[in-house]
């Protein structure tokens, strides 16, 4: 396989230059010197390694060598004043620097699969269902183009992972397929950031191996430190655990990279759901509000906020911002999750719940079970809908289901303010437990 | 075609391979029988002899039965095949036979490899360049380097790599200006390498009409692409939308009728037959937020508001998460959702609208003809005006309609309209 650079082949088989479509005269000993350096480019090659290699019965001097050198350097036209291929690394050698194009076949598919690996991005990053399947199809693109390419793995991974997360997807039987990309990822990329979360988080929600699933985002963060979604994975796990001190830590570490919060708003949002959780809600709608005036297209921020009013005993202003957050459709900025806006949707039936507008209530649930058509159900929704209607007992009920589902937010029930009613109820340590969650 | 030290033959832009029974026009597959494979490589390793019909019927026929009409039915086929800028590659000796004219070349064996890795590079832009989103359109402007890396004689990694840069400021994914003018690059690049090939001439015909605004230049290259593929369809296409940027109402519809569809229907639009347009258009609004824009475009014209209302802000908001994102035709259904809220008296909404859309242009590039159309509606005309002189200065695609386009009508009384478009030209 002859090496490219510039407009230079060199072959190595019939040691002959080209430039282009015509043989450049230079004598054999200058194209070996050539294929010593280009065979090792990016090196530093020793005179004396050079003067072995070119006259290996010890005939050559330094002199000779530097002739050869300049012979080169005179054909490739790199000039004294313009060293674009030879380097002289005074006293020590020369060094080939021009990027070889390997211009083979198997290189241009790990190229074109890197791209599909970016237009999947771009994609999966809009993170609604239409957008994820496309994301899917191009990363397996990719893997037909290369199918050895980590990052097409890991995206599949993500991929399936985020369909389980949003609840597009039965989330036990996506998080297995995850689960599976991720390990085959590994397999060619032990350290790869993306299938190292999307592991750790299968870990916990499939078998709810906590600490092992803690061990692989950390290895995650150790791996990749400016891996945003690490750091969010490691908070909110943090969170769930119930150590929030903790999470504040992680949080405070992940805002240290000096990301800017309209570039990435998920940062500023644990702030207030870290307050959230930690029952100080005064600050967490300092924060909330804040968020959600910079952003108002940011449903999961105006959720949070409801909850928070809500929480507070301020039903109608809770309301009104559960109605707002559900009302975001696809916003250019940022398109809405059709998850998000569902849990804002039963967050308007709770809220009403506790207005005591009966009637509301109804027109809530209706809007709820008229918007889930088509994606699988959600026990969490389900659970604040009981609650709505005064029912703890089918509220546990539908909780012991969303464990059962391996439903993402259900292991923040142990946390989850709205749920207070359920924790007298006797059942609801059992529910804790099948997540391996403390019951204190 | 292999020789023995491993080479292929080539002669003008062709290629033959004879190890694999094919050959290329440019470096794309030409589709030949292999009867005509056969004859060809009997004709290009025998170059300027003269062959006899039964030397060529014995090397290219199994069938000893093969009469001469069926020789000469062959050889016309790969004459046709073979057409290229009038040039006559196979001469008939009368009474005797045939004969090969033209230079035959071996190209250099590496090319093997090498044109695996030009097919891999320019297979995966073309998807991504029909993927059409902002970071699909930059990756294929990328593996066109490579290609061009590879061999810088290949015209149709500058045309492709051209007709990526023009996709990026059709769709409006960025700033249109610079795009076009890399766009412009590399059309000059792939005329200088090949001008007989109706794909560059078609992108050149584009850059002629959106950067140069040159109507004559316009037609020169449309004419070209004419003459070497008059059955080509991407050049139909191409045909209406240039016709409509240059003003030719009559010519786009005589040529978009026959392919029917969403371009017949914009080319009604264009000239003025809402109904008939507003027909086509129901049949392809579900499926596409374009049609979408221009039906509504058409209730608005014919007295319908309420309907109009509904399309463009269906358009505006629907979920195009897993299409392309084409910034474009939302922006510009935004603009005329302005414009059909002021006309049906919600002034309050419009103007709400508008500061939606001056805050999307303050972070992205959103056509200032989408702000023409909203001012438009709430009557503003000197603002209305400022946004289509902004259009025009900043090369937006959209400008080149705004002669024709009927939903600017009324702006075309303004007595500064023609002075801005003049001054553009």
């Amino acid at each position: 396989m002859p090496y490219r650079f510039g407009p230079f082949r060199l072959d190595p088989q019939s040691e002959s230059l080209w430039c282009g479509d015509r043989a450049v005269a230079l004598n054999r000993k200058a194209v070996r010197l050539l294929l010593a350096l280009v065979e090792r480019h990016g090196e530093v090659v020793t005179k004396e390694e050079l003067l072995s290699t070119l006259w290996p019965q010890r005939g050559g001097t330094i002199n000779n060598l530097t002739q050869h050198v300049f012979m080169l350097r005179n054909a490739l036209g790199d000039t004294s004043g313009k060293q674009r291929y030879l380097l002289t690394v005074p006293g020590v050698g020369y060094q080939f620097v021009a990027p070889l194009e390997r211009g083979d076949a198997d290189s241009a598919r790990r190229i074109v699969a890197r791209h599909y690996c970016v237009i999947a991005r771009e994609f999966h990053q809009r993170r609604t269902p239409a957008a994820i399947e496309r994301g899917i199809e191009f990363y397996e693109q990719a893997l037909s183009y290369d199918d050895r390419c980590a990052d097409a793995l890991a995206g599949l991974a993500l991929c399936r992972f985020l369909l389980a997360e949003y609840l597009f997807e039965t989330p036990r039987e996506m998080l297995a397929l995850a689960e599976q990309d991720a390990l085959r990822t590994l397999e060619i990329d032990r350290a790869n950031a993306v299938a190292l979360v999307v592991l750790a988080r299968a870990t916990a929600q499939l078998r709810y191996h906590w600490t092992e699933a803690e061990t692989l985002l950390l290895d995650a963060f150790r791996s990749r430190p400016d891996y945003l979604w690490a750091h969010v994975h490691l908070i909110e796990h943090y969170i769930v655990r119930g150590r929030l001190a903790q999470a504040e830590q992680a949080l405070a570490h992940a805002r240290s990279l000096g990301v800017r919060d309209d570039a990435f708003p998920r940062l500023p949002l644990l702030q207030g759901a870290i307050a959230y959780f930690n029952g100080s809600y005064d600050s967490a709608q300092l924060h909330l509000r804040a968020l959600v005036d910079e952003r108002p297209d940011y449903g999961l921020a105006r959720f949070f906020l409801a909850k928070t009013l809500v929480v507070q005993g301020a039903f109608d202003e809770g309301l009104e911002h559960a109605q707002l957050a559900a009302a975001i459709k696809v916003d250019p900025l940022s398109p809405g999750q059709p998850d998000v806006r569902r849990r804002a949707l039963a967050l308007c039936a709770h809220a009403r719940a506790l207005r005591g507008d009966d009637e509301g209530v109804r027109d809530a649930v209706a809007a709820l079970d008229a918007f889930t058509m088509g994606l699988p159900q959600s026990s969490f929704c389900a659970a604040i809908v009981a609650l709505a209607y005064g029912r703890p007992d089918r509220a546990l009920r539908a909780m012991e289901n969303a464990v059962v589902n391996r439903e993402s937010y259900s292991s923040f029930a142990a946390v989850e303010p709205l749920f207070e009613t359920l924790r007298a109820l006797p059942g609801w340590r059992t529910v804790l437990r099948a997540m391996n969650l403390a019951t204190s | 075609m292999r020789d023995d030290n491993g080479m292929m033959l080539a002669f003008g832009p062709f290629t033959v391979d004879d190890a694999r029974r094919t050959a290329t026009k440019n470096g794309k597959p030409l589709r030949l029988t292999l009867r005509c494979i056969e004859l060809l490589i009997a004709f290009v390793r025998n170059p300027e002899k003269t062959l006899t019909k039964q030397q060529l019927l014995d090397a290219a026929w199994p069938d000893p039965q093969a009469s001469d009409a069926t020789l000469a039915q062959h050889v016309f086929l790969l004459r046709r095949a073979l057409r290229h800028d009038g040039t006559e590659w196979i001469r008939t000796v009368p009474n005797v036979g045939y004969r090969f004219t033209g230079e035959v070349r071996a190209i250099e064996a590496a090319d093997d490899e090498r044109s695996r890795t030009m097919r891999t590079y320019m297979e995966g832009a073309r998807r991504f360049r029909d993927i059409g989103s902002e970071r699909a359109l930059r990756s294929a402007i990328d593996l066109c380097m490579h290609a061009i890396a590879l061999d810088d004689s290949n015209a149709q990694a500058y045309t492709l790599r051209a007709s990526c840069w023009r996709l990026l400021a059709e769709s409006m994914h960025a700033e249109p200006l610079p795009c076009l003018q890399a766009a412009q690059t590399d059309v000059n690049a792939a005329l200088a390498r090949d001008p007989a090939n109706a794909d560059v001439r078609i992108e050149a015909a584009f850059s002629a009409a959106l950067l140069d605004r040159d109507a004559l230049q316009v037609q020169r290259h449309l004419d070209a692409a004419q003459r070497l593929e008059p059955s080509h369809t991407a050049l139909a296409h191409a045909r209406v939308w240039l016709a409509l940027m240059t003003g030719r109402r009559e010519e786009a519809l005589r040529v978009a009728r026959p392919i029917g569809g969403p371009l017949h229907g914009a080319a009604l639009y264009m000239s003025g037959e809402f109904a008939r347009a507003g027909e086509i258009f129901d049949r392809y609004a579900a499926a596409s937020p374009a049609v979408r824009v221009m039906r509504g475009a058409c209730r608005m014209l014919t007295g319908d508001a309420h309907g109009a209302l509904e399309d463009f802000h269906t358009a505006y908001y629907a979920d195009t998460s897993g299409e392309d994102g084409s910034a474009s035709v939302r922006h510009y259904a935004l603009g005329l959702y302005v414009y059909a809220l002021a006309r049906s008296g919600d002034v309050r909404s419009a103007r709400a609208h508008v500061r939606l859309l001056e805050r999307l242009s303050q972070q992205r590039y959103v056509s200032p003809m989408a702000r023409a159309a909203a001012h438009l509606g709430l009557n503003e005309m000197p603002e209305a005006i400022a946004c289509v002189r902004e259009a025009l200065e900043r090369f937006d695609p959209w400008s080149a309609y705004a002669a024709i386009d009927p939903m600017l009508d009324e702006l075309r009384d303004h007595p500064e309209f023609w002075d801005i478009m003049r001054s553009a030209a």
